[in-house]
């Protein structure tokens, strides 16, 4: 089973990024409810304007969306979206290592579940690259 | 649960709709952009430009933007335990827009694989 660098890094920008959005969400929940219960919105954006930790968050989940497209540009849909979904295995570990959230025993299940699909789906990818490199062999 | 049925399904559609037309618009944008070769950082550049200037790109950007708006509206209305889980069905439909509207080759593996993806995502939401 061979992963494309591409989608290897974009899985990972993609959990990263996840995971700082939520810190600096959680971090700022209090401060944003306070401005948008007086209803100073301008306050609420200047907050997170000027947050290091919500705006990493964003840069990498855009840098993700522009992986994204470049992978899409070259592989089958069907093959991408299934296989970035690894984005959600990572992130759930990444919150119970950094975040210290729980993993209920049915999360381990869907973990291991993503994981087989991934793996399948990677798979079925060589499957139908194999008979091409084989018309490509020289005689 | 502050609203009827019927709107939680609603917006629920409205996440999964949106947001797999927009995968398949920005799939088929990207493939008729990016033939060229992708290599060095020049290629890239080229293909950033002709991204941003296809139509395309706009149409799918705005179908995922109606998405977000959706799951916005789902999640002011229902908990977030039941619109997560809802929305892995997008996996399932977006395979099948794959298969009958991009014509791309999805063999059964691909299929196992994906509906494994799409129970596991599921399940990670509880």
């Amino acid at each position: 089973m061979k992963l494309h660098p591409l989608v290897a890094a974009s899985v990972i920008v993609n959990s990263l990024g996840n995971v700082l959005l939520t810190l600096a969400m959680k971090h700022l929940a209090p401060v944003l409810e306070a401005h948008l219960a007086a209803y100073n919105v301008i306050a609420a954006l200047l907050t997170l304007a000027t947050d290091l930790t919500f705006l990493s968050g964003l840069a990498l989940l855009l840098t993700f969306f522009v992986l994204f497209l470049a992978l899409l540009s070259k592989l089958d849909l069907s093959y991408v979206l299934p296989i970035t979904s690894l984005g959600y295995v990572v992130t759930a570990l990444l919150g119970a290592l950094l975040l210290g959230e729980r993993i209920s025993a049915l999360r381990w299940t869907g973990i291991v579940a993503i994981a087989v699909g991934v793996y399948l789906v990677t798979c079925s990818a060589e499957a139908d690259r194999q008979p091409a490199q084989r018309q490509e062999m020289p005689l | 649960m502050t609203a009827p049925v019927s709107v939680v399904i609603t917006f629920i559609a409205g996440i999964v709709i949106f947001g797999t037309l927009g995968d398949l618009i920005l799939s088929r944008t990207m493939k008729q952009v990016g033939k060229d070769d992708l290599r060095t950082w020049r290629d890239a550049l080229r293909l950033a430009g002709r991204t941003l200037g296809a139509p395309g790109f706009y149409l799918g950007i705005s179908c995922m933007a109606g998405a977000f708006v959706s799951l916005l509206a789902a999640l002011s209305v229902a908990p977030v335990s039941l619109v997560e889980p809802a929305t892995a069905l997008s996996f399932v439909l977006n395979t099948l827009g794959a298969r009958f509207i991009l014509k791309e080759h999805v063999n059964p593996t691909r299929w196992v694989g994906t509906l494994l993806v799409t129970g596991g995502a599921y399940l990670l939401f509880f």
